[in-house]
C-alpha cells in the first residue's frame, strides 16, 4: 500500500483555516483589508471596497456595492496567498487561501429578470475571473443569514472553492490550480469545522476534518481513501459515494470509524442526517430502493422498497422521512409517482406510510433537497420544482428560474423556511419562501 | 483413540511421490504419537472454538474438480531440473507469490547448498489440469513460473544457519516469477501452533494421475485406479487423525505427522499413488477457509502391524509451526531488489520485515496486514473465521463490489473483476502489493493494459463493448471534389465516428448470427474537469466523474434523470453491412450495434453536443466520457436474459473528438459523412441530404431540386402561401434543427413557429417530429401586446416557447425603442426596458441564440447596419443591449439580412436579395462560451437564393434559383446547393466592437 506523506512541510505564516474575519461586521469594510499571517510571511495588506451589507430578515446580503477592483482576484483585490494544503501529496496540488477574503469576490444577490417573485439571482460580479462553471454546493444556517460553499472554475482551469460567510464573504478558500491534476472534493459545512478532500484519481484520495480556526496541519484525515464522484456530510458524518457508485463509505468522527454499505450494483445519492445516512441502493438497474444507516447501531439495512415501482429519493431531517416512490421512467420518459411521509424513523418496521402528493413526477435521480420544514425536488421536465411543507402538507409548484431557458438545473442544494437555492448552468438563484404564495392545499 | 505410541522407522522404507524419482530420507524416526492422548483438551477447544469443527460429509477419494471450492491453495509443480527429467509434484501457495512444496521435489539431493542457484525452472498450475497445462496462458488455466533470474533462489529447510529447531530436511520454498493472482489461486492460511499441535484432524491434499476408488482390496487398503483426465487436484480418503514427532540427529530434521493406515492407496500412502510428494496436509476446517496448512507431504513411513489396522505411515515434514510462519511470511515479504544477482548466494533482503509488523501497512486496522488483507480499505477481521470471498476473486465481501456473478454462472475464469475493484480504488499507480509484479515495469503494463480496456460491470460474463468517440480517418487533400451546383466554394459537413470496440480482451458474447444488440449512449461534457484528465484512458475518466465542476456522476446502470449532465446520444443505423453504406434516416432512433468481434464504426457528428463543443478559429472539439449501456437484443438468446444485460452491461468509454481545418489552406477532412438540414424548410424544403462513404472510396449523392411536403391541411397550406405572399410574418424557431432535436427528444408537442399578423400572434405551428411540416393552429391572447410598428425584429424560440420582439418604428419613423416578450404558455405580453441613451433602429434580423439567452439582431443606423444583443434572458453579465459589430456600407444593397444559428451556437449571418451583381453573402458569427463575438469567413455570390439557408457546424444549405424572377409560385426550379465557407475575412466584414 503506498503511503502518500502526511507530514509535509509547508510555509509558515499562514493564517487558521477559517479564522480569519472577512464578513464586514463591527470591522466594516477596511476589515476586508487583511494583512495575512501572523507571521508577516503573508501577502501585503490590500485595499478593498466596501463589504457587504448584511441586511433582511433571513440577514443574507441583498445588495452590495463592491468596487469593481474588489474581483479582480477576488473580494479583496489582494494576494489570496495560496499555498499547498500539508495533508495532500506531492504529486498534485491543492491550495488553501492564507488571506480568504482575496480569494473570492464578495458576492451580491440582485432580483431575478425573470421567474417566481422573490426570486434573486447571484450577480456574478467576477467577471474577471471569468468563470466558466460555478456551482453552489452546500448551504447552512447560521445566526444572521446563511453560508454556503461553492465549486468554480475559472477560465484557464482554476477551480476555487470559497467558503462564503452570511455576509458575503470569503472566510475559507481552497483550489486546484489549473495545472493540478487532482480534484477537490466537496467543500461541506461540519460541526467546528468543515470538510474537504483532494483526489488523485490514480492514487488515492484524501479527505479531512479541519476544525474551525486551526492552521491546516490540524486538519485530521478521514480513514477513507477512496476515490469518490460524491460526498456528503454533517455535522459529525462524512459520507462518500465511490466512483461509478460502487459503494458507499461513511465516517463517524465521533466514534472515529468508518463503515461500508453492503456490495450492490450502484449506491448512490447518501444524504447524513445527524442520526443516519439515507442513499438509494439499486441490485438490479433499474430497481433503486431506499437505505439507511443507522448512526446508533452502524448497521445498514433497506428502509423503504416500492413493490414493482421504484424509490425515486428518499431523504430525512430527524423529524421526518420523505421518499416517492414512482414507476420506472420508459423510453419516452417518466410516469408521476406519489410522494410518501412517515416520522423519522431508521425502522423499516416502524414506518408509518402517509402519501403526501400523488401524481407528482419526480423521477429517479432528480435534485432533491430537504430542510426547514420543507421538501423538494426538481421534476421531470427539470423546468419545475416541487415543494411540500412537511408540517401541514402545503404544497407549492414553482418554475426554474426562466432566465435558467433550457439548461437544466445543475445543483438544488437547500431550502429552508426562508430560502430556496437552485443552481442552473449559467446562473445561481435564490428564491424567498414567503413570495411563493399560498400555494395548494394538502391532499 | 490410543495413547500407545507406535515406533517404526522410515529409513529404506520411506517412499516419495515425486513421479521422476524417490530419494530416501536418511531420517531416524524414533517415535511417533497417535495424538489424541497428548492432545492439550484445552487447548483443542480453544482451537475448535477458533476454526470450528469439521463436520463437513467426507467425500474421501474423489478427484476434486471444484478446486477452488476447498483447497484453492494447491497447486500442482513440474520441475524442470537441470539434473534430469521433469519431476510433477504438489504444492501449496502460502502467499500469492510463494509455494511451499516437499525439497525432494526440487532434486535437492543433487544440490549441495541450502540455497538452490541453479536456473531451475518450475511451472505451476494452480488449475493443475494437464489438459489445459499446454495452454499456457490461456484463459481457462494459467501456469507460472519460478526463473532464478527473476525470483533468484530456492529456498531449502535445511540452512545450516538456522536453529536445529526450524531446519526441515524435506522442505522447499519457491518463489514466482508473478504472483498468483486471486481468481486463480488463493494462498493458503498459514499454520499456528494451536492448530497444528499434536492430534489435529486433518486432510492430505495433493495432485496424482490415480484416485482412490473406495473399494478396498485388502486389509485397509483401497484400490486406485488410473482415472481419465490425467492429473487432478485430490484429497486425502479421510479425515484422520494425525500424531506429530520431532525428529533431529544433527543431520537429518523433521517433524513428522503420521495417521494411521487403511486409509490410503494400496502400496502408497498418500493420496494417490505418485505426484502427491509436496503436497498438503490441512487441519480440516468447518468451511474452507478455515482450513489451515500443517505440513508437506514429504513419503510414507512404512507399515507395521498395530492391533487388526495395518499402520501406514504418511510422513509430513514441518517446521515448528510457528517458526515455519516466521520462514514464510518474512521471504514472501522480500521486496524487489532484494535479490543480487550478482551475490545470488546471498540471498534475500530482510528488512521490509520490521515495516511488515508495525501496522503501517494495516491501514484499516483489522489486524491483518495489507499482504495478505482482501480487502485493505474496510476493516474486515472475519475474513479470518468465515469464508467472506464467494466468487473468490480475492476480494472480500466488505470490499467486493461485485461479489457474485448474475446469471449463476459462478466460473472463476469468467469472473476476473478485479479490474472493477482496482477502478474502485482509483488504479492506483503504484501496486498495492509489491509481490503482485516482478518489477514496475510489469505492473504498469498491467495497469495500462486494465485502463484501455475497462469495463465498469466487467464481474459480468457479458460487458458490453467499449464505445468512444473518435475523430476519424483524415481523407485526401484532394476531397472532396467541387460540384460546380454550389454556392461558393463546395465542401461537406463532416462526420467523426461513434466507434464500437471488438470484444477483446473479455470473453465474447456468444450470440447466435445475426443476433444485434441495442446500445443506449449517454455523453457527459468534462470541459470543467482539470486540464491533465485525459479521457481517452479511464484515469481521465475518473478524474471527470469525480470533478465537482463536471457534475458526471455515474449511477453504474440507474436510470439518468432528466436534469443530468448525460445526453441522450441518438443516432441510427442499419444493423447490417458495417462495412458498406450506412444510412441514416434521422437523428431520433436508436443505435443498433452489432455484436462482432471486431471493431464496428458508427458515423455521427459531435456538434449535436452543442455547448459541450469547444470552437476555435480552426477547429472544434468535445472533450468527454461516453456511458454505454445495454438495451435490448434483437432476437431472444438462449441463457442471455435480457435483464441481466441490463443489469451488468455497461461500458465507460472516450468522449472525445474533434476535427479541424485549415482557413489558408488545404482542409483536413475527418470522417466523411456529410448531411444538412433546412432549418424549418418553410418553403417545403425537406432534408436535403448528402452522403459520402467512407475515404477511400467516396461517392457523392447530390440531390437536386427541392422536395416537397404534402401540406397537411388547408389551413397550414394557407399558412405558407400567406407567408410567401407577406400576408403573415412567419416566424420559425431559432433554434437550429439539432438543437430542437436535442431538447424535444421525440413524442411531445411543442410549438415550431408562429405566424404574426400586424402585431398580433394569431396562429402557431405545431408538431412532435421534427420531420414532418408544423400543423397550423389558432391561437389568441387577451393581453396586449406592442402597439403598431413597423421593422420590428421577431425571434422566436421554441425552446422556451416564447416570442422576443425588439425595436421597430412608428408610423413617424421614429423608433419605438421597445422590447417585448410574449409568453405562449400564459398569453401573457411583457415588456422590457430599453436602457437609457440606447437606440433600437429597424430590426432586419434578430435570432434567440439557445447558449446564452440572448437575442442577437441586425439594425440599421444611420443606414448601416449594426449587429445587436439583447441580454433578453440576462444570463450574460455585460448589460442589456450591446453593440458587436458595425458593418461597412457594401452590406446595405441587400434588402434581405438573416441570422441563422447553427448546431454548434455559432451563427450565420446572411444578406439576400442583393440588388447588385453580389446577390447573396453570407458570414459567419462565431460566439465562444463566454458570448464573444467574432467574424470569420465570408462567401460572396452571384446565386440567388430563395430562403434563409439552413446552416450546419461549417457550412450552409440553401435553395438557390436559376433565374431571378421571383414571381413563381414554389415549388421553385432550384437546387439544393451546401457550401462551406472558406473564404477568409475580407475588407466587407463588419467591424467587432469591443463588447
Amino acid at each position: 500500500m503506498p503511503h502518500h506523506s502526511r507530514s509535509l512541510i509547508v510555509a509558515v505564516g499562514f493564517n487558521a483555516l477559517g479564522a480569519c474575519s472577512c464578513d464586514g461586521g463591527s470591522n466594516g469594510s477596511a476589515s476586508t483589508s487583511t494583512s495575512v499571517g501572523g507571521g508577516g510571511s503573508g501577502p501585503a495588506a490590500a485595499t478593498v471596497g466596501p463589504g457587504p451589507v448584511t441586511s433582511s430578515a433571513s440577514g443574507v446580503v441583498t445588495s452590495a456595492t463592491s468596487s469593481s477592483a474588489s474581483s479582480a482576484t477576488g473580494g479583496g483585490g489582494g494576494d489570496p496567498g495560496w499555498q499547498r494544503v500539508p495533508w495532500w501529496n506531492e504529486r498534485c496540488s491543492i491550495e488553501y487561501a492564507a488571506n480568504p477574503p482575496d480569494a473570492f469576490p464578495v458576492l451580491e444577490w440582485g432580483p431575478c429578470s425573470e421567474g417566481p417573485s422573490g426570486c434573486e439571482v447571484l450577480i456574478k460580479n467576477w467577471a474577471a475571473l471569468s468563470a466558466t462553471s460555478q456551482t453552489i454546493l452546500e448551504v447552512q444556517r447560521v445566526a444572521g443569514g446563511h453560508e454556503l460553499t461553492m465549486d468554480v472554475v475559472m477560465e484557464g482551469g482554476d477551480e476555487r472553492l470559497p467558503l462564503i460567510s452570511s455576509s458575503g464573504g470569503t472566510r475559507v478558500a481552497y483550489r486546484r490550480p489549473s495545472d493540478s491534476a487532482c480534484n477537490p472534493s466537496r467543500l461541506a459545512f461540519a460541526k467546528d469545522g468543515h470538510w474537504i478532500g483532494a483526489q488523485d484519481v490514480g492514487s488515492v484520495s484524501t479527505y479531512v476534518y479541519q476544525p474551525e480556526g486551526r492552521p491546516p496541519e490540524e486538519a485530521v484525515i478521514l480513514p477513507i481513501n477512496n476515490p469518490s464522484q460524491r460526498q456528503a456530510a454533517g455535522a459529525d458524518v462524512f459520507s462518500a459515494e465511490l466512483v461509478f457508485a460502487a459503494g458507499l463509505r461513511i465516517f463517524d468522527r465521533v466514534r472515529g470509524k468508518v463503515f461500508s454499505a453492503p456490495p450492490a450494483l450502484s449506491t448512490t445519492n447518501p444524504r447524513v442526517t445527524p442520526s443516519a445516512v439515507f442513499f438509494t441502493q439499486a441490485q438490479a438497474v433499474d430497481d433503486p430502493t431506499g437505505w439507511v444507516w443507522d448512526r446508533t447501531t452502524g448497521e445498514f439495512r433497506e428502509l423503504v422498497g416500492a413493490g414493482a415501482d421504484v424509490v425515486a429519493d428518499l431523504r430525512g431531517d430527524g423529524e421526518t422521512i420523505v421518499w416517492v416512490e414512482a414507476p420506472f421512467p420508459g423510453g419516452q420518459g417518466s410516469d408521476p409517482g406519489v410522494l410518501y411521509t412517515s416520522p423519522f424513523t431508521t425502522d423499516p418496521e416502524a414506518i408509518i406510510a402517509t402519501a403526501r402528493w400523488s401524481n407528482i413526477p419526480i423521477p429517479p435521480g432528480s435534485l432533491a433537497t430537504m430542510g426547514g420544514g420543507y421538501y423538494a425536488a426538481v421534476g421531470e421536465s427539470t423546468r419545475s420544482i416541487y415543494i411540500l411543507r412537511l408540517s401541514d402538507g402545503r404544497r407549492w409548484t414553482i418554475a426554474i428560474p426562466d432566465d435558467e431557458f433550457a439548461s437544466p438545473v445543475k445543483s438544488f442544494p437547500y431550502i429552508d423556511e426562508d430560502l430556496l437555492f437552485v443552481v442552473t448552468e449559467t446562473q445561481l438563484h435564490r428564491i424567498h419562501m414567503d413570495a411563493l404564495g399560498p400555494g395548494m392545499p394538502s391532499e | 483413540m490410543s495413547n500407545e505410541k507406535i515406533h517404526s522407522s522410515v529409513g529404506g522404507g520411506g517412499r516419495f511421490r515425486a513421479t521422476r524419482r524417490r530419494v530416501a530420507i536418511a531420517a531416524a524416526l524414533t517415535s511417533v504419537s497417535l495424538a489424541a492422548t497428548s492432545c492439550d483438551e484445552a487447548d483443542d477447544e480453544d482451537i475448535d472454538e477458533v476454526l470450528g469443527t469439521s463436520e463437513q460429509e467426507i467425500q474421501s477419494g474423489e478427484f476434486d474438480t471444484e478446486f477452488e471450492a476447498d483447497y484453492p491453495a494447491s497447486v500442482m509443480l513440474q520441475v524442470d531440473s537441470p539434473f534430469s527429467d521433469a519431476a510433477t509434484c504438489s504444492g501449496t501457495l502460502v502467499s500469492p507469490r510463494w509455494v511451499l512444496t516437499a525439497a525432494h521435489c526440487i532434486d535437492k539431493v543433487e544440490t549441495t547448498v541450502h540455497r538452490s542457484v541453479l536456473d531451475w525452472t518450475i511451472w505451476v498450475s494452480p488449475r493443475g489440469n494437464q489438459e489445459h497445462w499446454s495452454l499456457g496462458y490461456g484463459l481457462a488455466e494459467r501456469t507460472f513460473r519460478h526463473t532464478l533470474t527473476v525470483s533468484g533462489p530456492i529456498w531449502f529447510g535445511d540452512d545450516p544457519s538456522w536453529p536445529e529447531y526450524m531446519r526441515e530436511t524435506d522442505i522447499a520454498l519457491v518463489r514466482l516469477d508473478e504472483r498468483v493472482p486471486h481468481p486463480i489461486g488463493l494462498h493458503a492460511k498459514l499454520p499456528t501452533p494451536a492448530a497444528c499441535s499434536n492430534g489435529l484432524w486433518g486432510r492430505q491434499v495433493g495432485f496424482s494421475p490415480k484416485g482412490y476408488d473406495g473399494e478396498k482390496v485388502g486389509k485397509g487398503d483401497y484400490n486406485c485406479p488410473v482415472e481419465p483426465g490425467g492429473w487432478r487436484r485430490r484429497r486425502g480418503p479421510d479425515e484422520l487423525l494425525w500424531s506429530r514427532e520431532e525428529v533431529g540427529d544433527g543431520s537429518v530434521f523433521a517433524h513428522l505427522f503420521t495417521a494411521p493406515s487403511g486409509q490410503a492407496c494400496t502400496g502408497f500412502d498418500g493420496i494417490g499413488t505418485n505426484g502427491d510428494s509436496g503436497g498438503s496436509l490441512f487441519r480440516t476446517g468447518a468451511t474452507p477457509a478455515l482450513h489451515v496448512l500443517c505440513g508437506v507431504i514429504s513419503g510414507d513411513g512404512g507399515t507395521q502391524d498395530y492391533e487388526d489396522s495395518q499402520i501406514v505411515y504418511s510422513d509430513y515434514h514441518t517446521s515448528a509451526l510457528d517458526e515455519l510462519v516466521n520462514i514464510v511470511e518474512i521471504d514472501h515479504l522480500v521486496r524487489e531488489g532484494g535479490y543480487d544477482p550478482e551475490t545470488p548466494g546471498e540471498g534475500y533482503v530482510e528488512d521490509s520485515w520490521e515495516s511488515r509488523n508495525d501496522g503501517v501497512d494495516d491501514d484499516d486496522g483489522d489486524g491483518i496486514a495489507a499482504i495478505h488483507d482482501n480487502c485493505t480499505s474496510v476493516s474486515n477481521s472475519e475474513q479470518l473465521t468465515t469464508f467472506d470471498d464467494p466468487d473468490k476473486d480475492g476480494i472480500g465481501q466488505a470490499c467486493d463490489i461485485c461479489a457474485e456473478v448474475a446469471g449463476g454462472d459462478n466460473d472463476i475464469f469468467t469472473n476476473l473483476n478485479r479490474e472493477v475493484e482496482l477502478a474502485a480504488a482509483g488504479y492506483p499507480v503504484e501496486p498495492t502489493n509489491p509481490d503482485d509484479f516482478p518489477s514496475q515495469v510489469h505492473f504498469e503494463a498491467a495497469r495500462a493494459t486494465w485502463l484501455s480496456h475497462f469495463r465498469p460491470d466487467s464481474c459480468d460474463p457479458t460487458p458490453v463493448p467499449l464505445v468512444s468517440l473518435h475523430d476519424g480517418i483524415d481523407l485526401p487533400i484532394s476531397f472532396p471534389p467541387q460540384p460546380g451546383s454550389c454556392l461558393g466554394a463546395c465542401s461537406f459537413e463532416l462526420r467523426n465516428e461513434i466507434r464500437i470496440d471488438g470484444r477483446a480482451p473479455t470473453p465474447d458474447l456468444a450470440l447466435p448470427e445475426g443476433t444485434n444488440v441495442t446500445l443506449g449512449l449517454r455523453f457527459c461534457d468534462c470541459q470543467d474537469a482539470p486540464a491533465s484528465a485525459n479521457t481517452e484512458f479511464e484515469q481521465g475518466r475518473q478524474q471527470c466523474v469525480t470533478s465537482l465542476a463536471t457534475g458526471c456522476v455515474y449511477d453504474g446502470g440507474a436510470y439518468v434523470a432528466p436534469a443530468s449532465k448525460w445526453k441522450q446520444i441518438r443516432t441510427a443505423a442499419s444493423n447490417s453491412g458495417w462495412g458498406g453504406t450506412v444510412t441514416v434516416p434521422g437523428v431520433l432512433n436508436r443505435e443498433w450495434v452489432h455484436a462482432a468481434s471486431t471493431d464496428v464504426v458508427v458515423p455521427w457528428n459531435f456538434t449535436d453536443l452543442g455547448a459541450a463543443v469547444t470552437t476555435t478559429a480552426s477547429s472544434q472539439k468535445v472533450k468527454g466520457i461516453l456511458w454505454a449501456t445495454f438495451q435490448n437484443l434483437s432476437q431472444p438468446v438462449p441463457d442471455l436474459p435480457v435483464g441481466s444485460l441490463k443489469t451488468y452491461g455497461a461500458s465507460l468509454g472516450s468522449g472525445n473528438a474533434s476535427w479541424r481545418w485549415k482557413v489558408n489552406g488545404p482542409r483536413e477532412y475527418h470522417y466523411s459523412r456529410d448531411e444538412a438540414f433546412c432549418r424549418e424548410c418553410p418553403m417545403g424544403l425537406m432534408h436535403p441530404y448528402y452522403q459520402i462513404s467512407y475515404p477511400g472510396d467516396w461517392r457523392a449523392t447530390i440531390e437536386t431540386g427541392s422536395v416537397h411536403f404534402p401540406a397537411p391541411d388547408a389551413s397550414t397550406l394557407q399558412h405558407y402561401e400567406q407567408a410567401r405572399t407577406g400576408a403573415v410574418r412567419h416566424v420559425a424557431a431559432s433554434e437550429n434543427l439539432r438543437t430542437l432535436a436535442r431538447l424535444f427528444p421525440g413524442g411531445a408537442s411543442f410549438v415550431r413557429s408562429l405566424g404574426v399578423e400586424g402585431q398580433a400572434v394569431t396562429r402557431v405551428l405545431t408538431t412532435n417530429q421534427l420531420d414532418a411540416m408544423p400543423v397550423r393552429t389558432a391561437w389568441s391572447t387577451s393581453q396586449s401586446g406592442p402597439a403598431s410598428a413597423t421593422a420590428r425584429g421577431y425571434a422566436f424560440s421554441a425552446s422556451r416557447q416564447r416570442l422576443f420582439v425588439i425595436g421597430g418604428q412608428q408610423l413617424s419613423g421614429a423608433p419605438t425603442n421597445q422590447a417585448w416578450t410574449l409568453d405562449l404558455g400564459t398569453g401573457a405580453w411583457r415588456q422590457h426596458a430599453i436602457p437609457t441613451g440606447e437606440v433600437v433602429g429597424g430590426v432586419l434580423a434578430a435570432s434567440y441564440r439557445w447558449q446564452d439567452g440572448a437575442v442577437y439582431f441586425v439594425d440599421r443606423s444611420g443606414g448601416n447596419l449594426r449587429l445587436r444583443r439583447w441580454n433578453a434572458g440576462r444570463n450574460l453579465s455585460a448589460g442589456v443591449l450591446q453593440t458587436l459589430a458595425t458593418f461597412p456600407s457594401s452590406w446595405n444593397p441587400f434588402s434581405n439580412v438573416d441570422l441563422v444559428q447553427t448546431p454548434t451556437g455559432d451563427m450565420l449571418l446572411v444578406a439576400w436579395s442583393g440588388t447588385g451583381t453580389e446577390k447573396t453573402r453570407v458570414g459567419m458569427v462565431r460566439v465562444s462560451k463566454s458570448s464573444t463575438v467574432q467574424l470569420s469567413n465570408l462567401v460572396k455570390s452571384t446565386t440567388i437564393i430563395v430562403a434563409p439557408p439552413g446552416a450546419g457546424a461549417t457550412g450552409y444549405t440553401s435553395v438557390a434559383r436559376a433565374g431571378i424572377a421571383t414571381t413563381a409560385p414554389p415549388p421553385y426550379a432550384a437546387s439544393v446547393t451546401y457550401a462551406s465557407m472558406p473564404v477568409p475575412v475580407t475588407p466587407d466584414m463588419p467591424t467587432i466592437l469591443p463588447h
